[in-house]
């Protein structure tokens, strides 16, 4: 196999063994271990999820990380900020508390040494507008989460897209989520549907209809009128959350991404995530020069989790050997 | 509410305090939390319903009203600390209690309908413990 011509480097989200970290089976510093068993060089962070004492981050805690990363052989990529603006019950946050807040998570990802934040998505385009200098001057990069239900005409990322061009801001991008890219409804949702209780012949419409790209928003009524249940109406509900879209769409604002959010939902035993496809999806990563990292966010657990065991490790396990293959990476290396 | 919320009240949980039985919560959300999040605790121990003006709250370290919590959003519950509920049931070392409890996490970042409401992340328990003694 030839040397890969590209730059695209294996990360983790740490957030994919989220089972295991509440479980206490997997500490902190296994998480990262594991990572780098792995292969992945790059470690994604949700300083809410590990930090203990958030949002004081401890000279101790610093300290810890960084020989963690040394010890395992990975560097700090990313940290999540949220931003939580219904903090106080009784008002919601200024733009003033907001804009603080994402500064905040600024300073926490330079303590960690990452160099990029995920804004989430609920970020407003003037609140990453007004932090956009600060970041810059951290030389930290606030990359808006393109998290499902949106993608890169719906008129929130508009709003945002236009802020990024016209500040012409270093500090402001993207971050794709590949939840953007649900092909096919997982199958892990529509049986945890059916042991749940949920209709065979309305879990069967809801999957169709998805699978064909048809109206998902129609489904809830339709589940209705077919006298469906909670669980039912959960499902449709679930189905307009999913999105199918061309990532060819990603090739015009690669500029702008410099991070990756490898959403996935089921690596099977053939190697392949059953929903996203990931074969169409790294072709026009490597195709548009991207150079960041493809950071493996598992979200099956809360799927699979009332039947057996989850087993979030191997589930990121085969995500990196897939992306070894695609990537073209030497076989073997992560095996 | 899921499989994890068997994990949101442990076997030991309990534990005879100073002032009344005393039970140990963990949250069922996957990240540390503001303290205002914990915006509903329906407690019933032995069948009673305990009024929430009668529980109080230690967590961090910081004993203080339920009712107080709402006003500490500068305060996170972490992910792997328990907090604790001090009840005025009365108790004993080695006394089994009949434990529900409805937890109602309100999620600030995840707003929900035309009045943007939080989402309200809910756990059920129904759990028969025995107390242990005071943590010393």
């Amino acid at each position: 196999m030839t040397t890969p011509a590209h730059q695209i480097k294996r990360g983790v989200s740490l957030y994919s063994f989220q089972e295991e970290y509440f479980l206490r089976t997997l500490s902190l510093e296994d998480c990262i271990r594991v990572a780098g068993e792995i292969g992945a060089t790059g470690i994604e962070l949700i300083p809410e999820q590990m930090i203990p004492g958030f949002p004081t981050v401890t000279d101790e805690f610093v300290q810890q990380w960084f020989a963690w990363m040394e010890r395992y052989g990975t560097r700090p990529v990313a940290t999540d900020l949220f931003l939580d603006t219904k903090l106080h019950p009784d008002r919601w946050l200024t733009q003033e508390e907001q804009v603080a807040s994402v500064c905040r998570d600024v300073d926490i990802a330079v303590r960690l040494g990452a160099g990029i934040v995920r804004a989430i998505i609920n970020t407003p385009p003037e609140v990453m507008e007004e932090a956009a200098p600060y970041a810059e001057e951290k030389g930290v990069r606030l990359l808006l989460e393109v998290h499902a239900p949106f993608h890169y005409e719906h008129p929130w990322i508009l709003e945002h897209l236009e802020v990024m061009y016209r500040t012409g801001s270093p500090a402001l991008g993207l971050m794709p989520d590949m939840g953007t890219y649900v092909e096919r409804f997982p199958r892990v949702v529509s049986e945890r549907a059916l042991r749940d209780g949920a209709r065979p012949e309305l879990v069967d419409l809801v999957v169709q209809t998805y699978d064909d790209h048809g109206d998902t928003h129609a489904l809830m009524d339709i589940v209705n009128y077919r006298g469906g249940g909670p669980v039912d109406f959960g499902l449709a509900r679930q189905a307009t959350h999913y999105i199918w879209s061309e990532p060819k769409a990603m090739l015009e604002h690669m500029p702008l991404i410099g991070h990756i959010q490898a959403k996935f939902y089921e690596m099977t035993d053939e190697g392949v995530e059953y929903s996203i496809p990931y074969d169409r999806i790294v072709p026009v990563l490597l195709e548009g020069g991207f150079d960041g990292h493809l950071s493996s966010e598992y979200e099956g657990n809360r799927h699979i989790q009332d039947v057996h065991p989850v087993d979030s490790v191997e589930q990121v396990r085969r995500q990196h050997a897939m992306f070894a293959r695609l990537l073209g990476e030497t076989p073997g290396e992560d095996a | 509410m899921g499989p994890l919320d068997d994990q949101v009240v442990r076997a030991d949980s309990l534990t005879a305090g100073p002032d009344g039985l005393e039970i140990a919560v963990w949250s069922h959300w996957y990240r540390a939390l503001p303290l205002p999040s914990l915006a509903r605790v329906d407690l019933t121990v032995d069948g009673r319903r305990i009024d929430p003006a009668e529980l109080s709250v230690t967590v961090n370290g910081t004993r203080r009203p339920l009712s107080e919590v709402a006003g500490a959003g500068d305060e996170y519950w972490f992910t792997t600390d328990p907090l604790v509920l001090h009840t005025p049931v009365e108790t004993a070392p080695g006394r089994e209690h009949r434990v529900q409890l409805l937890l109602g996490l309100s999620i600030p970042y995840i707003l929900t309908g035309p009045d943007r409401v939080p989402l309200v992340a809910p756990s059920a328990t129904d759990k028969t413990l025995t107390a242990a003694g005071a943590r010393t």
